[in-house]
């Protein structure tokens, strides 16, 4: 019996000195692929930030907005990187209360996908802006005029919740990667060591550390997880309060909830499948983790293609001809094509993933996130523009096609947040060592 | 007490009998208040829907905390059947709904009777499906259980926007189909809470573990319910538009309402929230049938509210109808060694591990 349990702490001990050593690997000096991929991303938020620029300098009219639409890209980009943002707390806080372990892989680039895509989306609501030095008018300061910022105002709701949601994911982003920091900085010597020394916090992983560690860390979860409801439902509510055709209804909450996970564990594969390929991580990333991650993206497709079917049938039933026409212009109106392949990218294509042989198959995986990346961003397109194009008033209809410093914007966002990706990829340890090791000895 | 032995062939016969006595019921004894029916088959339909759904779920999400209970959960599967044939009695009340004087090529009668007839029985036929397939862990169990959801969700959500909200018609809420199935299988989760109860009153062991977790879902989702009433209710404050508002007003005004609407929300959402919050109560099989208890009748009352400022309902005649359920869903419960096989031996399923006995 003795022997028996010799040779399993020993391929146990072996385990963990393969995770650290896989893992720790991908800090390494980087090649020149790593190198070209970061002058790539660094150029196209170079772009972005001097289209920004150019914006700011010449004024709105550089972009498509017009009257009626007065938002267009910007806030459709404000929209996708907030969903993006979601999946990393579910994958880390949701599915950590509900004890799913293949979340322990992938957590660590979900969160930090997560931070990443909170930054970005907060970069669009100051674009928006037009005049964005004045961006501290959002934040309810006492002043001289004695002037509030008008708390009815689903666009104020909306800076407190993402902020909450910034400091938080933050936050459990940071309190996950103590016990990593403390690994890393035995690896690592001169300014590097001493950075992650300092970010371990003096952590020397005794019993009481952990005890601490894991009620925090359990604190944490359950704090972030209504966040992750609170978060997009407010983003929902800044088009459902108002009472135009297409936006006024009530499941847009768990609506956009439901798309934001979709979209967010869609963008995880995005990132992750490379990732996975290029630091050599198959051993702790498995085919049972995307499979996993597949079977969300499938339940939660089904729940968007339900919304989409309901809102759709009710706008009929209801006998209402603004909200009738406001679906059936999104339907066969100007902006059909766009329409037509959110339908199919969110709730057609994911349909495919009934079948397990495609849940399994990386490449197909591959394919379809980016198609649900997308359908995700094409459907805040569609709810955005649509409505505002064509409301109540024919004298008032008119449409909207994106500039190309809208586009260069957009385009500027994506490097921006992979730009961050890639520092984190070698900076930070992509994936939780310390969880891969809990779940290696249970 | 031991459990009895029911035959299929009885138990047909059994539904028979209680068809007839709810029918007779409808047909001589309540005929003013048309509501009655409506509000038996919409709180039972959750609850019987609801059970079979949560078995599902767990099974397809390979929910280990399930399977002491799971076969208990899937009994209720024949009532169905009795509550889609139950159902076709609603073609005598069709009257109470406002579009039936103008009928369009969605609401019209014999299209309410026939789709939502059909999707009940599908529902049924699936079910059973399932519940074999569990027991005897057969591999096709997993795609009758997402065939079975499919199918709790759609007839869930033509049980809120057909047989509820057509009660208003043209007044819309997107979110009332999620609304109701997410507090079926709220349902579905009080029910196994009593299922344990009584199991570990008979001295049935080893429950605590799924009971905690039973505790921590019923919390979940009822939150979730507060959230989509909340989703609801912010959207139609909000836009202040008058058809929308005035569903809303009716409901939260006048009395009784004012009072009912704010003890269902204490039932349903404040109370199982501060309790649930506890670690030891969720453990404590008594604690949690209080729960249990204040979410029912929180549920039920939710259901007056929803119906009655529109077609009354008689108290006398739905006192007996759920009387008549509560015994049909004890007798169904406690002979379902008749026709459900025990779960069988199969190393690597969910549901291989045989149930405790009692």
């Amino acid at each position: 019996m003795d022997r028996v349990d010799d040779v399993v702490e020993h391929k146990k001990n072996d385990y963990h000195q393969a995770v650290e050593h896989d893992v720790l690997s991908a800090m390494k000096k980087p090649g020149i692929v790593y190198y070209v991929a970061l002058l790539i991303t660094g150029s196209c938020f170079a772009l972005g930030m001097g289209l920004w620029l150019y914006q700011i300098l010449v004024g709105m009219g550089v972009s498509g907005l017009n009257n009626p639409v007065g938002w267009g890209v910007y806030i459709t980009n404000f929209v996708f990187w907030v969903g993006i943002a979601h999946s990393g707390t579910l994958i880390s806080a949701v599915l950590y209360l509900f004890r799913a372990r293949f979340r322990s892989s992938i957590n660590r680039a979900a969160e930090a996908m997560t931070v990443f895509a909170v930054m970005t989306a907060g970069l669009f609501p100051l674009i928006h802006l037009g005049r964005s030095w004045f961006f501290f008018w959002l934040f309810p300061y006492p002043n001289e005029r004695l002037l509030w910022v008008n708390f009815r105002s689903p666009l104020m709701w909306d800076v407190f919740a993402v902020g909450t949601y910034f400091t938080v994911s933050s936050v459990f982003f940071y309190v996950g990667m103590i016990p990593d920091f403390a690994i890393a900085k035995r690896f690592h010597n001169g300014a590097r060591k001493w950075v992650y020394s300092f970010l371990s916090l003096g952590w020397k992983g005794t019993f009481q550390q952990w005890k601490h560690y894991g009620k925090l860390y359990m604190f944490l979860a359950a704090f972030a997880t209504p966040l992750v409801v609170s978060v997009h439902s407010v983003v929902s509510w800044d088009f459902a309060m108002s009472i135009l055709p297409g936006w006024h209804t009530t499941i847009f909450a768990p609506y956009f909830v439901a798309g934001a996970i979709f979209s967010g564990t869609a963008m995880v594969i995005t990132l992750v499948v490379p990732m996975r390929k290029i630091f050599g991580l198959e051993r702790h990333i498995t085919i049972d983790h995307f499979e996993s991650l597949a079977k969300i993206i499938l339940v939660t497709s089904i729940i968007v293609g339900y919304s989409y079917l309901v809102e759709f049938c009710l706008a009929m039933y209801s006998g209402n001809v603004f909200e009738a026409d406001a679906f059936i212009n999104r339907a066969v109106g100007p902006y059909r094509l766009w329409y037509w392949m959110m339908v199919s990218c969110n709730a057609i294509i994911p349909l495919t993933l009934f079948v397990r042989k495609w849940r399994r198959s990386l490449a197909f995986l591959y394919v379809l996130s980016i198609f649900v990346n997308i359908g995700m961003w094409l459907e805040r397109f569609v709810i955005i523009v649509t409505s505002l194009s064509k409301d109540f008033d024919p004298y008032s209809w008119g449409l909207y096609k994106p500039s190309l410093v809208e586009a260069g914007i957009t385009l500027g966002s994506f490097g921006f947040f992979l730009t961050l990706f890639l520092l984190f990829a070698k900076f930070l340890p992509v994936v939780a060592i310390s969880e891969l090791k809990e779940v290696a000895d249970e | 007490m031991k459990d009895q032995h029911l035959s299929p062939r009885n138990l047909i016969v059994l539904f028979i009998v209680f068809g007839m006595v709810i029918a007779v019921l409808e047909t001589f004894v309540n005929q003013t208040s048309d509501g009655t029916l409506l509000l038996t088959l919409t709180f039972w339909t959750m609850l019987v829907q609801g059970a079979v759904s949560l078995a599902a779920v767990g099974e397809t999400a390979k929910g280990l905390w399930l399977i002491p209970i799971k076969r208990e959960l899937l009994c209720l599967y024949p009532l169905l059947l009795f509550m889609a044939l139950l159902y076709l009695l609603m073609g005598m009340r069709m009257d109470i709904y406002p579009w039936t004087a103008h009928p369009n090529a969605w609401l019209n009668a014999r299209f309410f009777i026939v789709r939502n007839f059909v999707v009940m029985m599908l529902a049924f036929w699936v079910a059973h499906l399932l519940a074999r397939s569990v027991m005897r862990g057969d591999p096709k169990k997993n795609t009758y259980a997402v065939l079975y959801i499919l199918l709790f969700v759609t007839s869930q959500s033509l049980v809120a926007f057909d047989w509820i909200m057509s009660l208003e018609y043209p007044w819309i809420s997107t979110l009332f189909g999620g609304h109701f199935f997410i507090q079926s299988f709220l349902m579905g989760l009080l029910f196994s809470a009593v299922v344990i109860f009584f199991r570990t009153r008979v001295g049935v062991t080893g429950l605590t573990e799924t009971l905690r977790d039973t505790g921590k879902m019923m919390f979940g989702f009822s939150f979730m319910w507060g959230g989509f009433l909340f989703a609801q209710y912010l959207t139609i404050w909000y836009g202040n538009i008058p058809e929308e508002v005035s569903f809303i007003l009716k409901r939260v005004d006048p009395a009784p309402y004012w009072g009912l609407s704010r003890l269902a929300l204490a039932l349903i959402f404040a109370i199982p929230f501060l309790a649930l919050l506890s670690r030891k109560l969720k453990t404590m099989p008594a604690g949690m049938l209080f729960v249990v208890l204040s979410s029912v009748v929180g549920l039920f009352i939710e259901k007056i509210i929803l119906i009655t400022p529109v077609v009354p309902v008689n108290p006398v005649v739905v006192g007996i109808e759920f009387f008549a359920m509560i015994v049909l869903v004890t007798l169904v419960f406690r002979t379902r060694d008749s026709f459900m096989p025990q779960l069988v031996t199969d190393p690597g399923g969910v549901g291989s591990v045989r149930a405790p006995s009692g």
